[in-house]
């Protein structure tokens, strides 16, 4: 029932078929450790953790077959919007001991889950900031190779482009999920994509964009590169 | 010449305006947090005076400190450049662990204590109905007549646990051998009485959390209370998810608060009509109007509320039973 474990090619992601399904998984930066129930599997003596498609924005752009998602080893991340660490700790896996993950949230309640998620990984860094106010954490991170954005807010562009200027490198990689309903509850969903779309083609170039339905309803994420 | 004096958690940095590092001293933990709130701290000092000579800007720090407030967003890049640096993950890390704990604690207020209890007074309003139901059932096999004759519950529970089948149905001017109820023994009337026991002891706890929210309520949030009264503004508070969350609201927020179900079903389909209130239906104003009046009075109490809860946020004077006149004026009278 279980068959092998393959790289795939995204550096750091792996694929393996667990029963009828195909998982994509991640090599446990931190083997013993369970964040969220997922699956964990062995083999070769390394710790794979399988990767919950339905949780997880990040692995449902891979699902759409994304074919770059520009995190990778070594990477040092901005998280936006981390949470209690369910995606934040794939992406500690993948970039490994090389890389960083700055992970920021606003709500206590899910920072609490998150700081335990961190005390075992010495990749991540938990901060609690307003990534409306990046000024505000500019005593915590560093500059970024990736920013990764995952705010329901309202604002969720703005965000990203204030970050991004102020702490993402020259030439660097951002992702960014976009809740259409947070935007606006009333208005069509593609009509919002659409919109912002154009907005990021005036400070980004496009690299990849995906519907990330059925995973997650009414959401799109794109990956852009700083012109 | 001009220098940029920056702190973060890898440590105190003064740069030149290549962003080359001409100074650099580690940072312990209770500095940062002393940085992080714009503060000036003991080695920064040290380096200010050491560099007095040069034109000094501090980057990232409250803008009353000299010097600070200056640094061109380029100027930033070239200093943030310098960190992305494997050698201070570790740094990142302790520090960044040490801080959000410090933040997270200093984040609990008594409003989520509030909010915790007011969500367990509804989760045993639940258990106390399912129990109570249960032993409705139950206890119909042994005296079916008194079950059926006392309606309120804990009037109930309480005659239960002190009075017989014969004590029960005698004031009903029944005789005990024409019940339809079995003839219990000792040992299955004891697991029946168990749970009464068990059901009065949540009665109990709820008019203990009860209480407990309204002497926090009243002396944390003194105008909500006397307006809404302790229940319904601490139902406010949970619904918005904290006091701070409510202090901000709209009135036209507030007044919904509760029907977010209607409201958005509302919101996607033309023909269902908006809600006109939510949790503050139940308030006593509303509940001794006429139905046709229900919205109008929703509406004022949000909008006063919405004052209150502010005055509140700011610690301010007690308007509350003001504001409570007004409304009671407005609408008491038109009845």
């Amino acid at each position: 029932m279980i068959s092998m474990i393959k790289q795939t090619k995204l550096q750091g992601v792996y694929e393996t078929f667990y029963g009828k399904r195909r998982f994509f998984a991640t090599k446990s930066f931190a083997p013993g450790t369970n964040v969220y129930g997922e699956i964990v599997m062995h083999e070769d003596g390394e710790e794979y953790r399988l990767w919950d498609v339905m949780r997880s924005k990040l692995c449902a752009f891979m699902v759409k077959d994304a074919d770059q998602i520009a995190i990778r080893q070594g990477s040092t991340v901005l998280y936006l919007g981390a949470s209690s660490g369910t995606t934040v700790s794939h992406v500690s896996d993948i970039v490994g001991e090389t890389g960083f993950v700055f992970a920021v949230d606003f709500a206590p309640r899910m920072l609490r889950d998150l700081v335990f998620v961190a005390e075992k990984r010495s990749n991540i860094g938990p901060i609690m900031g307003d990534a409306n106010k990046p000024e505000e954490y500019l005593t915590l991170v560093s500059e970024v190779d990736v920013v990764y954005q995952d705010v329901a807010q309202r604002n969720q562009f703005e965000i990203f482009v204030k970050n991004c200027d102020l702490f993402l490198k020259p030439k660097g990689f951002g992702l960014l999920a976009i809740k259409a309903r947070s935007m606006d509850v009333t208005k069509k969903p593609q009509m919002l994509f659409n919109e912002v779309r154009e907005q990021l083609e005036k400070k980004f170039t496009i690299v990849d964009k995906r519907i990330l339905d059925p995973f997650q309803k009414d959401h799109i994420m794109f990956l852009v590169k700083k012109k | 010449m001009v220098r940029y004096l920056f702190t973060n958690c890898a440590g105190t940095f003064l740069f030149d305006e290549n962003g080359t590092i001409v100074e650099h001293k580690e940072i312990s933990e209770p500095d940062l947090i002393r940085v992080r709130k714009g503060d000036l701290i003991q080695q920064e000092s040290r380096i200010l005076d050491k560099h007095s000579s040069d034109e000094i800007h501090i980057v990232n720090r409250k803008t009353d400190t000299p010097g600070s407030g200056k640094t061109s967003p380029e100027m930033l890049h070239k200093i943030l450049e310098n960190f992305k640096d494997a050698k201070y993950f570790s740094q990142y890390h302790s520090l960044n662990l040490a801080v959000i704990k410090h933040d997270i604690k200093q984040s609990i207020e008594e409003d989520l204590f509030i909010l915790q209890s007011i969500n367990l007074v509804g989760d045993i309003d639940k258990a106390i109905n399912q129990l109570s139901k249960r032993l409705r059932e139950w206890y119909g096999l042994y005296v079916p007549e008194y079950s059926r004759s006392e309606p309120d519950t804990e009037q109930f529970i309480e005659s239960i646990l002190v009075k017989d089948k014969n004590e029960l149905l005698t004031p009903l001017n029944i005789n005990p051998s024409e019940s339809m109820g079995a003839d219990l023994s000792a040992e299955n009337i004891y697991p029946l009485l168990k749970l009464a026991e068990q059901i009065k002891a949540l009665h109990v706890l709820r008019k203990e959390q009860a209480a407990y929210i309204e002497k926090v309520m009243n002396r944390r949030y003194p105008n909500l209370s006397i307006i809404a009264g302790t229940i319904i503004g601490a139902k406010l508070i949970s619904h918005a998810g904290s006091f701070k969350n409510l202090a901000g609201l709209p009135s036209s927020t507030i007044q919904l608060l509760g029907a977010e179900k209607a409201l958005f079903r509302h919101l996607h389909n033309r023909r269902a009509l908006p809600p006109k209130y939510g949790v503050l239906h139940e308030h006593p104003l509303i509940q001794s109007a006429a139905k046709k009046d229900h919205g109008k009075i929703a509406r004022a109490l949000a909008d006063k509320l919405c004052i209150a809860v502010k005055v509140d946020y700011f610690k301010g004077a007690y308007i509350g039973d003001k504001l409570l006149k007004d409304l009671e004026k407005k609408f008491s009278a038109s009845r």
